[in-house]
């Protein structure tokens, strides 16, 4: 069959899903982040997909992915640098052990 | 052509998707790390497929690299030796988990497929691109493209994103910065004498 | 003359301030003297009194006299409330029997009430008593008459309990008050009933809303456009009103009880003036009743077995009080009957009678049971006659009266058999004439028992201060010339100059059986009573009152228990009553409280349980995240598809 847009529409849609699972399922907080970069990829195919199918003269897509791109790696930066002040004070990288929060 | 397409699709796909799933299911942290590394060169190839050089290399820039990096020392930094290995949480939010990736999934397949057809022009059933514009494409490389949008439509975006890195690194620096040597934190004494 | 009808609202209003004054000023312990209460208290029913004599000539004097005057007092959309008070006959000769016998009992009280610690209590109730009665009789319309018969009532509980730390008379109030509600609903009933059906008419008149003045019309509209069902129901709920007031059979019950206040209360309250409230509205709402035969009937009936089963149940009675508080039942009953069988003039004659001789009879019981410190049982008194004279000649008076021989309560009498008998009810008018027999006999057992023979009790009595045997003088007066002077002459018997002045001239009867009959069973009454109780004519003919008891003994304590009526109200309290009133408390307290507390406990539980989602899981909230988005964006798209 001739690969159409819906066929990158469906492996975005799969990723995010297993970006998903993998951001509520796991204990380890750094397998957490790693999620969040799943799909925050999944959604950059998303719009490169549809870039290159209906918008290839101003490729408005693409340039979306790129800011996605930058924020992203803002993010995870800072995300792990919350992550290294949480282990100063208790050295477990368990989720299940961050939950002062409760009630 | 379009079966070489096919094929390179597929297979991209697949690795793609299964290095996803690499990532969530395995037990020792570093393996699930070099599964990301392995999902992030394969968007990029996905990329490639679509005619996005510039967003491929990009990808691979800051996530093949950078994010690789940071994820790399993160891990270094917070494993010890005597930790357990973490795998998956046994608990009611797992279930929630499944079915909503489930769900997810079932509803935008459901989407795709042409079932939205009274109510949207669907814009799912798109006729690949002209031949000559991909060409066109091939031939300059969609930097120039890319360049131009960022400095006219969306400039302001540019350069609210730099604020945001800059905010970014401001950020990291302050967060990660060491406790004064008046309060004493019973964690960092303990890796102390570790390391010592 | 005219300035004392225009500003007959002076009347009720004195008492008033005389309450208020009273109440303030002793609040305030701003004086002790016993005078001044009495001053004030009597001052203001003089100035009454004085008022109600002017009105009453200015009434003689005119033909139809008529005065109303009525201010807007509440105004909701077209309803309009009037406040005012309307003078005519019947209101003029109402003022003057409160008044007069008001102001008596006052006197009286001076004396009887002098070394009681709540003396100035007892007369700020009377001054408020006195404000209601009088705005009673001087109300303009139904909606105010309701007004003061509340007031009435409210005067009454405060006054029978007066001596409230003795449980008998706290319950003795409770009853009564909780009785006269019961009257009070269907009062309000009949009144709000009366307003919705003639609404239309009031309007279109534009009459003050419930005056008395246009009641007739008001009337034949009502029964006009609404039928006979309506007008009878709406008098039966104004009758039941009256019934409670008045203490007819079955709601009768609590004025004996009424007793457990001091006498000059029963005197004044429940014998000339309150009571009488009842026949006063029946009066009043006369129109309504004429147009409904039925509940004429009903109120035949209703009065015949009060005053039957009262006079029965006052023959076995020892205690004074309770021998005239009975013969006042059985006379309320008898001028029900009268309103009943049309006789509208007869009835509101003895009425009047009966609120002198009444209030004179209960004044030398008082005088008597003063004498004997606070001994009220008749079989301890006897021989009295020597002791104190004046009280035995006055209580002689009172009981010719009441008896029907001669003195004012024949005529009275006369004319509600002519009544009866015009209206060929003729078994009540068999009937009435035993009951009046049975009250010849029973009032002369009471004189003979407490003023001839020996003298059985064991305190030595003192004599009665002049203060008290005054007002019984004076009240004597009109007791006994009462009848003949209203009856107009000697001749024609009827009850011409009074009814004419009422305002409805009887039919005359020329025919001389009825009195002829009445007088002489009443003299039987008499002769039966003489030879079982009077020393004097045991020498001729005797018959042991105790011999007929012990023969009759069923009957007697049938009797004695009062018919069994206030068991049988007991045991419906306690088997009907009480047991629903439980279950519904209890519905109230588990079921209805229970659902206002499951609010609460929902909420609570619905807290409890949504506060173990936040478990400080930073996953267990993004999995809610993301479920709640999945589920909105499939509600979304099911409502948009669909």
């Amino acid at each position: 069959m001739e690969i159409g847009l819906t066929h990158f529409v469906i492996l975005s849609a799969v990723l995010f899903s297993i970006g998903i699972l993998g951001l509520i399922v796991s204990r380890n907080i750094i397998k957490v982040l790693m999620s969040i970069e799943i799909l925050l990829n999944a959604v950059n195919i998303n719009f490169v997909a549809f870039a290159n199918y209906t918008d290839l003269g101003d490729l408005k897509g693409h340039v979306f992915a790129i800011f996605i791109m930058a924020i992203a790696a803002a993010e995870a930066a800072v995300g792990l640098a919350l992550l290294l002040a949480l282990y100063r004070n208790k050295p477990s990288v368990d989720v299940e052990d961050y939950d002062i929060l409760n009630g | 052509m379009e079966v070489i397409y096919s094929i390179f699709f597929y297979i991209t796909a697949l690795t793609v998707i299964l290095s996803a799933f690499g990532v969530v299911l395995f037990k020792k942290i570093v393996y699930s790390m070099i599964s990301l590394i392995v999902c992030f060169f394969s968007i990029a190839g996905i990329f490639i497929l679509l005619n996005a050089d510039f967003v491929a290399i990009s990808q691979l820039m800051i996530y093949g690299i950078g994010i690789t990096i940071i994820m790399i020392f993160a891990i270094m930094m917070t494993s010890r030796e005597s930790e357990k290995k973490l795998w998956i949480a046994f608990a009611p939010r797992t279930l929630f988990a499944v079915l909503t990736g489930i769900g997810m999934f079932a509803l935008i397949v459901y989407a795709v497929f042409g079932c939205f057809d009274e109510h949207i022009n669907c814009v799912f059933n798109i006729t690949p691109p002209e031949i000559d514009v991909i060409n066109l494409i091939r031939q300059n490389g969609t930097a120039a493209i890319i360049g131009k949008q960022l400095f006219t439509t969306y400039l302001l975006p540019f350069e609210l994103i730099s604020v945001l890195l800059l905010a970014a690194i401001l950020g990291v620096v302050v967060i990660t910065k060491k406790d004064s040597e008046k309060l004493v934190n019973p964690t960092t004494e303990v890796l102390e004498k570790e390391v010592n | 003359m005219n300035f004392f009808v225009e500003n007959a609202w002076i009347i009720p209003v004195m008492p008033l301030l005389a309450f208020l004054t009273i109440l303030f000023c002793r609040s305030f312990k701003l004086y002790e003297n016993k005078k001044i209460s009495m001053l004030l208290t009597v001052g203001s029913t003089a100035i009454g009194l004085i008022f109600s004599s002017f009105i009453l000539t200015w009434a003689a004097g005119h033909e139809n006299a008529l005065y109303q005057q009525n201010f807007t007092w509440i105004q909701v959309d077209a309803i309009k409330l009037p406040i005012g008070w309307l003078v005519d006959n019947l209101t003029a000769a109402m003022l003057m029997v409160v008044t007069s016998v008001s102001i008596l009992i006052q006197i009286y009280s001076h004396e009887y009430m002098n070394h009681d610690d709540g003396y100035h209590k007892f007369f700020a109730y009377l001054a408020l008593f006195n404000f209601s009665m009088l705005g009673l009789v001087l109300s303009s319309n139904l909606f105010q008459i309701y007004i003061f018969w509340e007031l009435v009532g409210l005067s009454s509980y405060l006054l029978i309990g007066f001596w409230f730390k003795r449980p008998s008379a706290a319950s003795a109030a409770k009853k009564a008050f909780i009785m006269n509600r019961i009257g009070d609903f269907g009062l309000l009933l009949g009144v709000v009933s009366i307003l919705y059906f003639s609404f239309d008419w009031w309007i279109i008149n534009n009459q003050p809303l419930l005056s008395f003045a246009v009641f007739n019309d008001v009337a034949n509209y009502i029964f006009i456009s609404n039928g006979p069902v309506v007008i009878s129901l709406i008098a039966f709920a104004i009758f039941l009103g009256a019934m409670a007031k008045s203490a007819q059979f079955p709601l009768h019950t609590w004025l004996p009880d009424a007793m457990e206040g001091p006498t000059p209360i029963s005197a004044l309250i429940h014998a000339a003036t309150m009571v009488a409230a009842g026949v006063f509205l029946i009066a009043r709402t006369y129109p309504i009743f004429k147009l409904s035969p039925e509940i004429m009937m009903f109120m035949l009936i209703i009065g015949l077995i009060t005053a039957f089963m009262a006079a029965t149940i006052a023959i076995v009675q020892t205690d004074i009080k309770k021998i005239l508080a009975y013969s006042t039942c059985s006379q309320l009953g008898f001028m029900v009957m009268g309103m009943g069988a049309g006789a509208y003039a007869a009835g509101l004659f003895h009425l009047v009678t009966h609120a002198y001789f009444k209030a004179m009879l209960f004044l030398c019981s008082g005088a008597v049971i003063h004498a004997l410190a606070d001994q009220q049982d008749v079989r301890k008194m006897g021989g009295l006659r020597k002791h104190m004279p004046a009280v035995a000649y006055t209580y002689l008076i009172g009981t010719f009266a009441i008896s029907g021989i001669l003195l004012s309560g024949f005529w009275s009498k006369e004319g509600i058999f002519m009544g009866l008998e015009s209206g060929k009810h003729w078994i009540f008018l068999i009937t009435a004439i035993i009951v009046a027999g049975m009250t010849s006999f029973y009032m002369f057992r009471s004189y003979f028992l407490v003023f001839e023979g020996e003298y059985k009790g064991e305190t030595k009595p003192h004599m009665p201060n002049k203060v008290l045997t005054i007002p019984l003088i004076i009240l004597a007066i009109p007791s006994a010339i009462l009848g003949f002077v209203l009856s107009g002459s000697l001749k024609g018997f009827g009850i011409g100059s009074f009814a004419k002045f009422v305002g409805y001239a009887g039919e005359h009867h020329a025919s001389l059986m009825l009195p002829a009959v009445s007088l002489l069973i009443s003299l039987a009454g008499l002769f039966i009573a003489a030879i079982m109780y009077w020393d004097k004519a045991k020498e001729f003919i005797n018959i042991d009152p105790e011999v007929i008891k012990n023969k009759f003994s069923y009957c007697y304590k049938f009797l004695i228990n009062k018919w069994y009526i206030d068991d049988l109200y007991l045991g419906f309290l306690r088997m009907i009553f009480l047991p629903v009133a439980r279950f519904v408390a209890w519905f109230d307290r588990t079921i209805v409280d229970g659902i206002v507390n499951l609010v609460g406990v929902t909420v609570k539980f619905t807290g409890n349980t949504l506060r173990l989602l936040q478990n400080g899981n930073l996953q267990t909230y993004n999995a809610i995240l993301f479920s709640g988005l999945l589920i909105y964006i499939i509600a979304v798209l099911a409502y948009w598809l669909l």
